[in-house]
């Protein structure tokens, strides 16, 4: 029972008593770790006998990412404390950010799938609501409606997928497994629909890290290991998940190579992470991937914290501007290990579990999700290389990083917590951390050779000797015939009717062939009625 | 007992402008409401019992001097005619010759919607008051009457008696009235109103009947009538190519004016769906409506994007939900759930017009573009509306959706997509427009509001958070 309360006080602690909701359920969860499941179910409404009702159960998995979710939050609660005195409306943002974690936690706890679609409509409004609260400028505008479009599209999609399948007719099943499929990939940002994560970026650092980091990103990679047994009949389905996600995990680890924001090149990296779970839910790991979802959440939102103290020095987010804050260096340094899964921090846990399973799939599966790890450190060590370390133009500021301290001995308590939780061939695990330790030199190696050159000019440097010139004249090439060819039709098409017609003069050919068909559509909706 | 009832409304009515009114008048009126109960008791006559008891109510506004008691006395009107029509619906079957859910609901909520606009009206000035108030009253009786009626040519008489309140409200809110819109009304309703009187009279030289439970149970071989009927209801509805007309006019049309045009007058042509063409249609097939309706839906949609002015997009997307919701009648012939939906439609326009008309009052034009919004709670209160409109979880629109698009889908998996595609794009634009009015107010202003508008605004916020949390009360 303790979990529903807890679930209560985050839906209260969005309205009124923020300042200790988030701490409140955190520490409720973490106690109810140690008791049993449970299981309350309510019917809401029922349409042509099909019930929809409120399924909530709660078994460990479930508690534990509850948990984790809450811990980020009053972290970031305690940590907006300190970065954002100065701003007037933090409360408010704190108060959505308590109304956002609750909808990630209903749809955690969710049995079924009318109420995960409630909670996935919630998050979406809410995080484009993180992002339009930042109202500054037409861009951002234009970003929040974005981030609501995509949203709103995954959502009715979902929709759609929730009462094709209620409708228990085996006909439309297959519709509504891809219908589902389609939301989760829109969910999880994958392409072709991961522009919004990018738009994302305009919100508040504290929602971006919430955002990134332990909640809407992980929606279809919750979704798909918890309704698993949908998608068993359709392997189809899963094999394209597969392709789609390792596609998108490696061009947007390359994607964060060339961008200037830190923010969006987090982001980039997150989407590329997204991709590896997506594609170990592909592969039936769904554990796996769930327990690389929880260190991703660790890892990610630790680069963050440590950046969003050098945007609110520099006060700006272009990574051109920023020096190495001499204070930082340590944090930096150990978020960086954390993050290529050096043990004992946290990212080696999923690092090591991911090798190990991966052991028994086919090759190229091995080597995509590998090129994508390694992009992935490359990005890593170049941030490490450029801004953690001590040289000549280093500042010497103080600032609190309490909460930096905090999440680095969370990370490390939850790391311990979820290696005791998994079983693993110890053969298989040290082939993988010699695979892994390969990877990590590779591109420690590579990352040293660009390091010097400034993230918007790679582009050119790497790609200097190609000459890529002439892909633009055949695309001016194909352009003109296009254009000709859509002339060609269109004004003999428009000839024909005048000639058929009467003899007009030229200027007034066109004004007929239009009456005409205005007259042609009057009578075709006379024909209709 | 609605004697009694009647009997105290009136001591009321006196007490309560005991200043404004004289003592002559005061006998008068005593002895009037006393003569027309006896009459009321005594004759069984429908009609004329209804023109005697409109005539009460009427008089007191020959007397009543001041402008806010007429007003009040108008509220206190519609609050009568609300209880009288819950008592008698409840326990009487007096002029009640229908009993359904659908006329019992829109009984209730129509005087509901016209006592709320005879209280919003209190604090805007309105140029001929006693004209305003009068017809007010007038097309609040008549718009209930056509909702109770049984015989086809009676409903057709109040609902098209109807429209003459209306245009005398349109022409008296400004002193500097827009033709256009009068022109424009008339026009398309008078058009509507000759195809359904072709339609009625069609059906009833085939069936020689004129009640509609007699006519349910004929069948109906004249397939022109019922065409010819449907084209009236497009008109009206407004269903893709003739509603162009709506846009314009509830855009346009002056602050509670536009209120009732949306959430009562298009009612009505949900009525000639659920009472004259629905139970007469079950035995042909309605996809050609559907597929029109998918076809304006979109157009209405793409139309709506190029709009800047805040009222005629609410407008655009009042006739967006009315096509969807036509789906529900049309193709599922599931009158409950098409009473669910229209009901929603109804309480969420009220309060969309009526929060755009605080913004009205105090920034002249509408264009969300050059829109600087001083106040915080216009702000939030424009924020709520949009919520409520696009369907936020727990709210009545995000069961209507779910409603409308379970109905869909069981029909045509493709028309579902494309009444898909049509909310995506118009709850887009809307929040676009919330983040654009967002991001040009000036943030130190004043942040206060007049008390009255928030207690209508609450009154009408109330059901709609109730029937999205409880809905098993209506559905």
């Amino acid at each position: 029972m303790l979990r529903i309360v807890a679930l209560f006080i985050l839906l209260v602690s969005s309205f009124k008593y923020y300042k200790f909701g988030n701490i409140l359920s955190f520490i409720l969860y973490t106690i109810s770790l140690f008791t049993d499941d449970i299981h309350v179910a309510y019917n809401w409404f029922s349409i042509n006998n099909i019930l929809f009702d409120f399924n909530i159960y709660f078994g460990k998995t479930e508690t534990l990412i509850c948990s984790i979710v809450c811990l980020l939050l009053s972290i970031l609660h305690y940590s907006a404390n300190i970065l954002y005195s100065n701003d007037k409306y933090i409360n408010n943002k704190i108060k959505l950010l308590n109304l956002f974690t609750f909808s990630m936690c209903l749809a955690i706890c969710s049995n079924n799938i009318w109420q995960f679609y409630i909670s996935i409509e919630l998050l979406g409004i809410i995080s484009s609501v993180f992002v339009g609260i930042e109202n500054h400028n037409d861009n951002i505008t234009k970003s929040a409606t974005t981030v609501y479009t995509y949203n709103k599209f995954a959502s009715t999609v979902f929709l759609f997928g929730t009462i094709l399948y209620l409708l228990n007719n085996p006909k439309y099943n297959a519709v509504s497994i891809i219908c589902l499929t389609i939301a989760c990939l829109c969910k999880s940002a994958q392409i072709p629909f991961s522009n919004w994560l990018l738009k994302a970026t305009h919100a508040n650092t504290l929602a971006s890290i919430l955002i990134h980091c332990a909640t809407i990103i992980g929606i279809g990679v919750i979704f798909i290991s918890k309704f698993h047994v949908f998608f068993d009949e359709y392997q189809y389905i899963l094999k394209i998940i597969l392709i789609i996600s390792l596609f998108t995990s490696i061009i947007y680890s390359i994607l964060a190579l060339y961008k200037t924001n830190i923010k969006k090149i987090i982001a980039c990296l997150t989407i590329s992470s997204t991709g590896i779970m997506l594609s170990l839910c592909a592969l039936k790991q769904y554990s796996i991937s769930l327990n690389y979802f929880l260190c991703h959440a660790f890892f990610k939102s630790l680069l963050f914290l440590i950046f969003a103290y050098y945007m609110e020095y520099f006060k700006t987010k272009d990574i051109r501007n920023f020096k190495n804050l001499k204070q930082l260096n340590k944090v930096g340094l150990i978020s960086v290990l954390s993050s290529i899964g050096i043990p004992p921090f946290i990212g080696s846990v999923s690092k090591l579990l991911i090798g190990s399973t991966l052991y028994d799939y086919s090759f190229l599966i091995n080597i995509a999700i590998e090129i994508s790890n390694c992009l992935m450190n490359i990005v890593i060590f170049k941030l490490y290389l450029q801004y953690f370390k001590n040289n000549k133009d280093s500042i010497d500021v103080k600032f609190n990083i309490k909460p930096v301290y905090v999440l680095i001995i969370a990370s490390i308590i939850y790391g311990f917590i979820l290696i005791t939780l998994f079983d693993y061939n110890v053969k298989h695990a040290c082939i993988s951390i010699i695979e892994n330790v390969l990877v990590i030199l590779l591109s420690y190696i590579i990352a040293r050779k660009i390091s010097d050159i400034p993230f918007n000019k790679l582009q050119i440097k790497v790609f200097k000797q190609i000459d890529y010139s002439f892909i633009y004249k055949q695309i001016d090439v194909l352009n003109k015939k296009i254009e000709q060819f859509y002339n060609n039709i269109f004004y003999n098409y428009q000839y024909k009717l005048a000639n058929n017609l009467v003899y007009i003069n030229n200027s007034q050919y066109k004004n007929q062939v239009r009456h005409l068909l205005i007259g042609l559509l009057i009578v075709c909706i006379i024909l209709l009625f | 007992m609605y004697h009694f009832i009647i009997l105290i409304f009136s001591i009321i009515t006196i007490c309560l402008f005991n200043k404004s009114i004289s003592l002559t008048y005061e006998r008068f009126y005593g002895a009037f409401s006393l003569l027309s109960l006896l009459l009321i008791a005594e004759i069984n006559n429908d009609i004329i019992c209804s023109i005697l008891f409109l005539l009460y109510l009427i008089t007191p506004f020959l007397f009543i001097t001041k402008d806010t008691y007429i007003k009040l006395y108008t509220a206190l009107c519609c609050l009568l005619l609300l209880t009288l029509n819950y008592f008698l619906i409840t326990k009487y079957d007096y002029f009640i010759t229908i009993y359904d859910g659908f006329t019992k609901s829109f009984s209730m909520v129509i005087p509901f919607i016209c006592c709320i606009c005879a209280l919003w009206i209190i604090n805007s000035n309105i140029y001929r008051v006693t004209a305003f108030c009068i017809s007010l009253v007038l097309f609040c009786f008549l718009a209930i009457e056509t909702f109770i009626q049984n015989n086809i040519f009676i409903i057709y008489a109040w609902m098209e008696m109807s429209f003459i309140p209306m245009i005398v409200m349109l022409l008296s809110y400004y002193k500097e009235y827009d033709l256009k819109i009068i022109y424009k009304y008339l026009f398309y309703t008078l058009i509507s109103a000759f195809f359904i009187l072709i339609g009625l009279i069609g059906i009833y030289n085939d069936t020689g009947s004129v009640m509609i439970h007699d006519i349910c149970k004929k069948s109906i071989n004249n397939k022109f009538a019922m065409y010819i009927l449907c084209i009236g209801a497009a008109i009206k509805l407004p269903i893709f190519p003739f509603y162009y007309w709506v846009p314009y006019v509830h855009g346009k049309s002056p602050g509670v004016c536009s209120v009732l045009l949306s959430s009562i007058v298009l009612k009505f042509s949900s009525l000639i769906l659920v009472k004259m063409i629905s139970p007469l249609f079950k035995i042909y097939s309605y996809k050609y409506i559907g597929y029109l309706v998918s076809i304006g839906l979109l157009v209405s949609t793409i139309q709506s994007l190029y709009t800047k002015d805040l009222k005629t997009i609410v407008a655009y997307a009042s006739v967006i939900h009315m096509g969807i919701y036509t789906f529900i009648l049309t193709f599922c012939n599931n009158v409950k759930y098409f009473t669910y939906s229209v009901l929603y439609h109804t309480f969420s326009m009220a309060l969309s017009f009526l929060i755009l008309d605080i913004l009205k009052n105090n920034y002249k034009s509408l264009n969300f573009t050059t829109i600087k919004i001083k106040n915080k709670y216009e702000m939030i209160l424009l924020t709520i509306s949009t919520l409520v409109t696009i369907g936020f979880p727990f709210t009545w629109g995000f069961i209507v959706e779910t409603v409308s698009i379970l109905s869909l889908v069981q029909y045509d998996i493709i028309i579902t997509g494309i009444v898909g595609l049509s909310l995506l794009f118009y709850t887009s634009y809307l929040t676009y427009i919330n983040f654009y009015i967002f991001k040009n107010r000036l943030i130190d202003g004043i942040d206060e509001l007049n008390i009255l508008y928030i207690v209508i605004i609450a009154i009408i916020l109330l059901p709609i958070i109730l029937f999205g949390l409880v809905p098993t009360i209506l559905l």
